[in-house]
């Protein structure tokens, strides 16, 4: 946390290495928690582009009051994310799982990977907002209990009901899907 | 009161996420809710791996490209306010208009003013100028979307004291000042010159006249985003041939497409806070912003 203070510190002061090291440390984070919670590559990629775009300008507005940083980076991602629901103009136009890389694997397990990411992404839009929030924050995001608390606003025993509840719903739909 | 069952849960899933245990691991762990806990880890483990996308390469090493630009051009611009004008004479013109005005008071009390302030025909009055000598396309929807910025700011001030036909009349003029980015975008690089500035400066400039005669705009000040991000933000459409450097009006995207997120979100957490005649004021003004400024961006990728 210190380390990262000083960080959005000279981040402030436009320290490009300093940005460049913010940028390197939550951009895949930002993107998977918005690919999974809009479910379209194209969207979130410009939607990740995006909320650095934005970071980088209010920057200078960012105070520690507590908060991790990240918290103020996943509160930008998740204000766009509400915005494009709102908004809803474009329907998805490029799968989710069209981001699976071809690697090593062989071609049935990569299919089998697909047709995952696509089940999941069709269950995740059916569990409730905070739900949702709770699932992409932690697996997508990576955070721990406590950081999903401070970023949720909600305490640690409420996002850990909320995860367990998640993932049950998940279970259930994913059985049915 | 903590759940132990979900305390239990919650270490299992951070031990699978971050710490690489297995599902046995964990079950080995806490026995007597084994029979529990398998099914609800399967998922969790199901979600782990479903939930590991990894951006493309190729997308990342051009937003990385991208963001570095957008960096080395805030760092470019920071602090220089009257730098900012590109045009010097530009700037000259516009220090006589103040010197005329007659001191910096009504000028800096002219630029905080809002529409129904006296002082609100001398903001138009600079901006005219600005407008004026500002020659390109892309310097001039640069300027329109700062000015539409600002507009939404006014608007804003209006909605906290109640001013409910001065939101509506300025919400036309930001509704008008965004078409003219669209029509400045659509038309091509040379619109205004051709226009303005080769012998059709009466249709051209009354069209415009007609906008900023009624705007209650603040003080023109050049724009306040000159960051050559390409025009990929928020569209949905790479072009993969862009040229930084030939596309001036990938700044103006860019701006438009942070003014878009940032004023709805402003409008959005007032609100709460108004009465219902301000209240579908402010609803016709986020319709405008959505619309507006969702189309001008739109119109550049087409």
């Amino acid at each position: 946390m210190q380390d990262e203070q000083e960080l959005v510190k000279r981040a402030q002061q436009y320290n490009e290495e300093a940005f460049s090291e913010l940028y390197e440390l939550y951009f895949d984070k930002i993107y998977r928690y918005i690919s999974l919670k809009i479910g379209n590559r194209i969207e979130a990629e410009d939607m990740t582009q995006l909320v650095f775009i934005k970071a980088l300008h209010s920057i200078s507005s960012f105070k520690w009051r507590g908060s991790p940083f990240s918290a103020w980076l996943f509160r930008i991602a998740h204000n766009l994310v509400v915005d494009h629901f709102r908004k809803k103009t474009r329907e998805p136009v490029t799968a989710l799982s069209d981001t699976v890389m071809a690697t090593d694997d062989n071609p049935e397990k990569l299919a089998e990977l697909k047709i995952d990411i696509e089940k999941l992404a069709m269950a995740v839009k059916k569990l409730t907002p905070t739900q949702q929030e709770v699932i992409a924050l932690r697996f997508s995001g990576e955070f721990p209990i406590a950081q999903v608390a401070e970023i949720m606003g909600k305490s640690e025993g409420a996002v850990k009901a909320l995860q367990h509840s998640a993932v049950v719903s998940l279970r259930k739909i994913l059985n049915v899907v | 009161m903590k759940d132990p069952f979900e305390e239990i849960l919650d270490d299992c899933i951070e031990r699978l996420l971050l710490g690489g245990a297995s599902i046995e691991d964990c079950l080995k762990l806490y026995p007597d809710q084994a029979s529990a806990l398998k099914p609800i880890l399967e998922t969790a483990l199901i979600t782990k791996r479903t939930t590991a996308i990894e951006p493309r390469p190729e997308f990342k090493a051009k937003a990385r490209y991208q963001f570095h630009l957008a960096i080395q051009d805030l760092q470019t611009n920071k602090g220089r306010f009257f730098s900012r004008l590109r045009l010097q004479w530009a700037t000259a013109l516009t220090a006589v208009v103040i010197l005329l005005l007659g001191s910096s008071g009504i000028f800096v009390a002219a630029n905080n003013s809002i529409p129904g302030n006296p002082l609100y025909s001398v903001k138009l009055a600079i901006e005219q100028v600005q407008m004026n000598l500002t020659f390109s396309d892309a310097g001039k929807a640069n300027l329109l979307a700062t000015l539409a910025d600002r507009r939404v700011d006014e608007i804003i001030q209006l909605a906290k004291i109640g001013a409910t036909d001065k939101i509506l009349e300025s919400n036309n003029t930001l509704s008008n000042q965004l078409e003219m980015i669209t029509a400045i975008i659509t038309k091509g690089d040379n619109y205004w010159q051709d226009n303005v500035l080769s012998g059709k400066e009466e249709q051209a400039g009354a069209e415009f006249d007609d906008q900023t005669t009624r705007s209650p705009d603040a003080v023109a000040e050049p724009p306040l985003v000159d960051s050559p991000v390409p025009p990929v933000l928020g569209t949905g459409k790479i072009d993969s041939n862009f040229s930084y450097e030939d596309n001036e009006f990938s700044k103006v995207i860019t701006t438009l497409q942070i003014d878009l997120a940032v004023n709805l979100q402003a409008l959005e957490e007032l609100i709460p806070s108004l009465t219902e005649s301000v209240k579908s004021a402010i609803n016709e003004t986020m319709i405008t912003i959505e619309t507006g400024y969702s189309i001008a961006i739109d119109a550049f990728s087409e």
